[in-house]
């Protein structure tokens, strides 16, 4: 449910460009693992506020890791099952860095290249 | 199409109904920053206040370990719900860590304070304190960013390298039109003017660590009590 404070800032960013905004795309990183009902039941109720309309889509992001120590490229599919430490990284996904390395040598020193979190793409007038 | 973030854009109406931010930093390391923190907090609890605590120090979170905060954890809502600990609302990024060392680079730092910022659900509040880490980083400029009403509350302990280091690191506050009180003095061993307040050296301090019971019940507590007393005095101004 924590979807609902996320939403909140999507909402608030449009409101903010509303003048210029027409088309938004919000992607989830697939690191975060947003739930996308919750999501979007979030965003329609709290855009039912609102008095601007914008046309949303929602798309996924793989997450994709690069190595700081050997340059080694990885994703999720090398990422935790511990039920518990995916629940930390769906709060605060710089938990990966404590729950996960680097599949080659071994490393927690890497970096999220791609698909952390949210982030929101904009077409402005 | 620009990609942008959308985190900042709620954070200053996720403060709206806090009343007072207290930053606690120092210059250096170890001067008593956490403890200092904690005690604040504990004693603003113990006046009466709504008191939150956010432990910053992402990669040198210790408030917990002070405290003895147990296995608290958020309450999920619209966001999250700090737990009680003491009275205190309470966040730290050790929740999350599941009792693992949490080593992070800057950028990293910066967007997992961003997004606890997003998240936290702190409510009302009289006084909220944040635990700062050492010196002037990416936490401190999430901060200066983010919460323009944040009033640094210094601390140093006598043998701080120089008193100039440290009033250069406060410039940069100052600059950016935050109000800086004048230094408390950790550790003191004799009484001293120029000091907003002096806490004295006491031993028993490390040893209560963990339990608050016996925090409250020592003399580094009761001088951070009457710190306490003036930080009220100065915000009822
Ligand atoms: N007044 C005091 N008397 C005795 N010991 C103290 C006093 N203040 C702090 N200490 C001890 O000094 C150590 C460092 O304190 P603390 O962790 O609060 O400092 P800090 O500035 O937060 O450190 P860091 O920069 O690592 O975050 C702790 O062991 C603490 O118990
Ligand atoms: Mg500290
Ligand atoms: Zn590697």
């Amino acid at each position: 449910m924590h979807e609902w404070a996320l939403a909140e800032s999507v909402v608030k960013t449009l409101k903010n460009r509303k003048k210029t905004v027409f088309e938004a795309e919000v992607i989830f990183g697939t690191l975060q693992d947003i739930d996308e009902e919750i999501f979007t039941f979030a965003l329609k109720e709290i855009l039912n506020q609102e008095d601007f309309k914008v046309k949303i889509k929602i798309t996924k992001e793989d997450a994709v890791f690069e190595c700081l120590s050997c340059g080694k490229i990885f994703d999720l599919k090398e990422g935790t099952k511990d039920e518990i430490e995916k629940e930390n990284i769906h709060f605060l996904p710089e938990m990966a860095k404590v729950f996960l390395k680097c599949p080659s040598c071994k490393a927690k020193d890497f970096e999220i290249k791609k698909g952390r979190g949210l982030s929101l793409k904009l077409k402005e007038k | 199409m620009n990609i942008i973030d959308p985190r900042p854009s709620v954070i200053s109406q996720r403060f709206s109904q806090v009343k007072n931010i207290i930053a606690v930093t120092g210059f250096k390391g170890g001067v008593g920053k956490s403890g200092v923190s904690c005690a604040l907090a504990l004693a603003l609890t113990e006046k009466g206040f709504k008191t939150g605590l956010f432990d910053l120090d992402f990669s040198g979170a210790s408030d917990h370990l002070i405290l003895g905060s147990g296995k608290v954890f958020p309450r999920e809502e619209k966001g999250l719900l700090p737990p009680y600990v003491h009275g205190i609302k309470f966040m730290t990024a050790s929740y999350f860590s599941s009792d693992k060392a949490i080593a992070l680079r800057g950028s990293s730092v910066s967007s997992a304070i961003k997004e606890l910022f997003t998240v936290t659900i702190w409510g009302e509040l009289d006084y909220l304190i944040f635990d700062m880490p050492p010196g002037v980083g990416d936490a401190a400029f999430e901060v200066m960013n983010l919460i323009p009403s944040a009033i640094i509350l210094p601390v140093q302990t006598p043998c701080s390298l120089s008193a100039k280091v440290m009033e250069r690191s406060l410039e940069i506050y100052k600059e950016g039109k935050f109000k800086v009180l004048k230094t408390v003095q950790n550790m003191a061993v004799s009484k001293e003017k120029g000091f907003y307040h002096q806490i004295f050296y006491d031993k028993k301090w490390p040893k209560a660590a963990g339990k608050a019971d016996k925090l409250i019940k020592t003399s580094f507590y009761a001088d951070t009590f009457g710190l306490a007393g003036k930080l009220v005095k100065e915000s009822s101004l």
